[in-house]
């Protein structure tokens, strides 16, 4: 039994003359919410289709609950996915395809219907299950298509782009249901949503056109990097904004609009050479507040007084980093 | 490469293929060219016999035997030509110099047997490629156009997916073929009342095992093209090229004459089920048992080059 619920292992694959992904590797660890980041073209669509067998690696592998997902017959029931773009089949009512997936996995019809039933409830469509798809909306399909992915109680759920598209009441929805999967299953998200990947993941990898820039867990990856929103009483001089940015540990510091700007933090940078030292949360919180004292100090002797100071979306700010300035 | 084959699998997506065919109206669209095509093959055959009755009984006279016989007559020798065009031609099977084979066989089939059903028959099977592309193009294309397999990835074996969706297809054209047998079988037993049942009824089982036999290498072909294309009009348009290559080549072989490079062109015909599918009406049953065979060989390697490529393509 592998101590993974999933070990992507130097994959790489290519669609014609691009490479979608190069060389990734990455493991999750059991009963965590895993979350994918990157991008448009990043690979994340490419890695989930690899990590369901719905396409094949050029190279490298893909082990689920440690069995490679070449051999999927191994992995049937114990693996639910949610992939993005695919469709049901608009004239067929949901419960009757619902039903076919469960007959799928040996059980019989009506314990297949009661599964199905029980899935409806979950996500709020038991009203809807004599209804074909083409009667559905874009969130209940959404919906339909992440009770799918956990009837059967799968121990792994891959789910690409759960709330792509979803209104805020939608999206929350989905939310907490994955919450709720998450006691009894391992679960990877891919989303563009920043905020909703560090309020749901205890884990993310970023990939970037198809490399693997970043990863790590959440509380750790958002810890190495800031960024700050600060409404100053005046527009900075060109000098004094060479001033700011010679504070050890901005990385950058750009005009917003009027007097606001923002900033970038590089607490690792700040914090200087370390030879295979691990860094603690305290240390990156003290060069954090460090370079937000200096910061602050060269403003105030410049008599240009911050109105408001705010601490930016962290992941955000590292997602920006990684996917800008790493090449 | 065949591991995880799971028969209730094979059977439950072959069920649902079916009903999600018909309840998309593409099943019943099927069924409805079958009937109107073959209706309009057996219609071409029997309207004749039937508006040659009509004229003799036009005075309240009904026809005398030997009238009678003496349209069928008609019929059936215009039926015999076309059959002996149809079955002639170029083959490794058949001999140009000595053309008593081919007339004990059209003999077989006029004489032996009810010729009006034979000639029917006969006419099906030249259209029986077309109607089954009709069927067959869309057994997986359109669901990987749609990416609709991707729920199913997770639940069964490729391999499930590619069988259960041909051998639905070939169940439900059969189906539709069967019906449509003994529509014209009790048409020409009740209505024309020229054969006995025993005669009618054992040639019609005759037939139906023989298009079943020829189904499977026609939608094993086109299974193949539908798990290859990522576009359900381009497997349509495939899928029907696929139907009308062995007519089509079969045509130039007639009327080819005897410049031997054009002939050789003909014998290309014998690359697809087309060539050898006639001899399943041979009166001769080790031809029945060489064409068998070899529909059986052409319906393994269509099989194989199509999950071959199935297994591994993106889904």
């Amino acid at each position: 039994m592998s101590e993974f619920a999933i070990q992507i292992d130097n994959v790489t694959k290519t669609f014609g003359p691009n490479k979608a992904l190069d060389q990734v590797s990455f493991e999750v660890q059991p009963q965590t919410i895993f979350g994918l980041l990157g991008p448009n073209g990043a690979g994340k669509t490419t890695l989930f289709s690899l990590a369901a067998n719905f396409i094949h690696a050029d190279s490298g592998s893909i082990r689920v609950l440690g069995i490679d997902v070449r051999n999927s017959s191994e992995l049937r029931g114990r693996l639910g996915i949610l992939p993005q773009d695919a469709l049901f089949q608009r004239n067929v009512p949901i419960r009757e395809q619902m039903v076919f997936f469960r007959r799928l996995a040996d059980r019989s019809i009506p314990e297949a219907e009661q599964d199905v039933d029980e899935a409806l409830e979950m996500v709020g469509l038991e009203e809807y299950r004599n209804r074909p798809i083409q009667h559905l909306s874009h969130g209940m399909i959404k919906r339909l298509g992440i009770a799918q992915a956990f009837m059967g109680n799968p121990e792994v759920i891959l789910l690409d782009e759960p709330t792509a598209g979803l209104d805020p009441r939608n999206a929350h929805q989905v939310h907490e249901i994955i919450f709720r999967l998450r006691q009894s299953a391992t679960i990877m998200v891919s989303s563009h949503n920043l905020a909703e990947i560090q309020s749901l993941c205890d884990h993310v990898a970023i990939l970037k056109t198809g490399r693997l820039v970043s990863y790590g867990a959440v509380d750790e990856i958002t810890s190495r990097d800031q960024r700050i929103e600060l409404k100053l009483s005046r527009l900075l001089t060109e000098e004094e904004l060479q001033d700011v940015l010679g504070i050890n540990g901005i990385d950058n510091f750009e005009l917003l609009d009027t007097t606001r700007y923002t900033a970038s933090l590089d607490l690792i940078d700040r914090l200087g050479p370390r030879e295979g030292e691990k860094i603690g949360g305290a240390r990156l919180r003290q060069a954090s507040d460090d370079i937000l004292a200096e910061l602050l100090a060269s403003l105030v002797a410049q008599r240009c007084i911050p109105r408001y100071l705010r601490e930016g979306n962290t992941l955000e700010a590292h997602f920006f980093k990684v996917t800008t300035d790493q090449q | 490469m065949m591991s995880g084959l799971n028969l209730k699998h094979l059977i439950l997506i072959g069920t649902s293929s079916n009903r999600n065919s018909i309840r998309s109206g593409a099943g019943i669209v099927v069924i409805l060219l079958t009937f109107f095509v073959g209706l309009m093959m057996a219609g071409a055959i029997l309207t004749p016999i039937e508006m040659g009755k009509a004229v003799i009984g036009n005075g309240g006279a009904k026809p005398s035997p030997e009238e009678e016989e003496k349209m069928v007559n008609t019929v059936v020798d215009g039926v015999r030509s076309l059959v002996i065009w149809l079955m002639g031609g170029e083959s490794p099977f058949s001999d140009k110099k000595s053309p008593e084979p081919l007339e004990k066989w059209a003999d077989y089939l006029m004489k032996d047997r009810p010729a009006l059903l034979s000639g029917v028959l006969l006419l099906l099977f030249t259209v029986l490629p077309t109607i089954f592309a009709v069927g067959s193009f869309n057994q997986t294309t359109g669901d990987i156009a749609t990416r609709g397999l991707r729920y199913l990835l997770p639940r069964t074996e490729r391999v499930n997916l590619y069988f259960g969706r041909f051998l639905g297809t070939t169940v439900y054209s059969l189906i539709s073929i069967s019906i449509l047998v003994v529509i014209v079988v009790f048409y020409i037993g009740l209505k024309l009342k020229m054969y006995a049942w025993g005669e009618l009824i054992s040639w019609g089982v005759w037939a139906l095992a023989a298009y079943a036999i020829v189904s499977l290498p026609y939608i094993a072909f086109y299974s193949w093209m539908s798990g290859m294309m990522s576009s359900s009009f381009a497997a349509f348009i495939t899928c029907l090229l696929g139907a009308l290559y062995g007519p089509t080549l079969s045509l130039f072989s007639r009327f080819s004459g005897n410049l031997e490079m054009l002939q050789f062109v003909g014998y290309l015909k014998y690359l697809s089920p087309w060539g050898i599918q006639a001899y399943l009406f041979h009166h001769d049953i080790k031809m029945v048992i060489m064409a068998t065979s070899l529909c059986l060989f052409y319906t393994g390697m269509f099989l194989f080059l199509g999950y071959r490529r199935f297994a591994t393509r993106d889904l």
